[in-house]
């Protein structure tokens, strides 16, 4: 009789370890990894969250054992590692790519792709060529949403406030065609002014004894300005000089 | 030939009946002070832009050569030294006599 009596005590003892072991070693777990996380400022509102299950463990624990600290710490042990490894690796992975990655990889990629087309340029004349021509060529639900503000105002930046992460690639390309434009028309000025440079430098060749003079008008340091027709009908020199020597 | 030479003909130029003119590239636009002002009477003119000394051949890279042109009447050059080398410039002496061989 009181060898059955202890041998059901036991199990039920024994019964009763495997609950509070477990619910040690997931006490253990959360402590280490709640002080393992409160180095992490980032994930810290992660633990809170997870904290929520253990918490109302401990509190059943305490109930059955209380001289029985070195007997649950070999059994802990075992399913102590388990669940610490597989917890720590669960919430870690799952909370902190789903946030953190995302901002930081699609944020870099798309400053510098902007800013290659800008320096090649390549790009941007398509841009512009398929704005113009308007929807079909490109892509027609981003080319739509896109050619559509564009029309109105040719600034894009108000278009690239509202619109989501994954709409900057395609609404910052409009950000390149209009830089582009203005280059385009300023190598459109240099070149006259190039063949106008090269003309004068034709003749400058010629400026010599017996030319017409060039004429010009310059200003004073006195605030005139005098032009060379003026003096027409009197001799002239003109002396240029780098400095006051 | 410095401008500084020059403002000891003074008389001379006035004499010949010429107009002188120093140009230099330097950007005087808003300039009220201009420390290293040379004495001289005659209009000292800026070509900020450089396009009047690109015209006259004596853009020597970003300054242009110390050159002195002398111009008739009829608006033709009639004389003209370009120093490239800056160390060698025509004497006051010499333009002056330019310009008086002329008449005006």
């Amino acid at each position: 009789m009181g060898m059955v009596r202890r041998e059901r005590a036991l199990r039920i003892r024994n019964d009763n370890w495997r609950g509070v072991a477990i619910v040690f070693a997931l006490a253990l777990t959360f402590v280490i990894f709640v002080g393992a996380c409160s180095n992490n400022t980032v994930v810290q509102e992660q633990s809170e969250e997870v904290p929520v299950v253990p918490t109302s463990a401990p509190t059943s624990v305490p109930v059955p054992p209380t001289a029985e600290p070195p007997d649950t710490a070999t059994p802990a042990p075992t399913p102590a590692p388990v669940s610490r490894v597989a917890a720590p690796t669960v919430v870690p992975t799952a909370t902190a790519e789903p946030t953190m990655p995302p901002a930081p990889t699609e944020t870099p990629v798309p400053t510098p792709e902007p800013e290659p087309p800008t320096a090649t340029s390549v790009p941007a004349p398509d841009t512009p060529t398929t704005v113009p021509a308007s929807v079909p060529t490109a892509s027609p639900t981003r080319a739509a949403a896109t050619v559509a503000p564009v029309p109105p105002s040719p600034s894009p930046t108000p278009t690239v406030v509202p619109t989501a992460t994954a709409v900057p690639t395609a609404t910052r390309v409009p950000d390149t065609p209009t830089p582009v434009p203005t280059p385009t028309p300023i190598p459109a000025t240099p070149t006259p002014q190039q063949s106008e440079s090269a003309g004068q430098a034709a003749a400058q060749l010629g400026v010599e004894v017996g030319d017409l003079a060039h004429p010009f008008t310059l200003p004073s340091i006195d605030g005139e300005e005098y032009s060379l027709e003026q003096f027409r009908g009197q001799t002239t020199v003109l002396v240029f000089y780098r400095g006051f020597w | 030939m410095q401008l500084g030479e020059l403002s000891r003909y003074e008389d001379r130029i006035e004499a010949s009946g010429a107009q002188f003119f120093a140009i230099s590239v330097d950007d005087f636009s808003g300039a009220s002070y201009i420390p290293d002002r040379p004495e001289i009477k005659f209009p000292i003119l800026y070509d900020a832009s450089k396009k009047t000394v690109a015209q006259y051949g004596i853009l020597g890279g970003s300054l242009p050569h110390p050159s002195t042109f002398v111009i008739d009447a009829d608006g033709i050059i009639r004389w003209k030294q370009v120093n490239e080398n800056y160390t060698s410039r025509p004497s006051a002496e010499t333009v002056l006599a330019q310009v008086e061989a002329l008449g005006s």
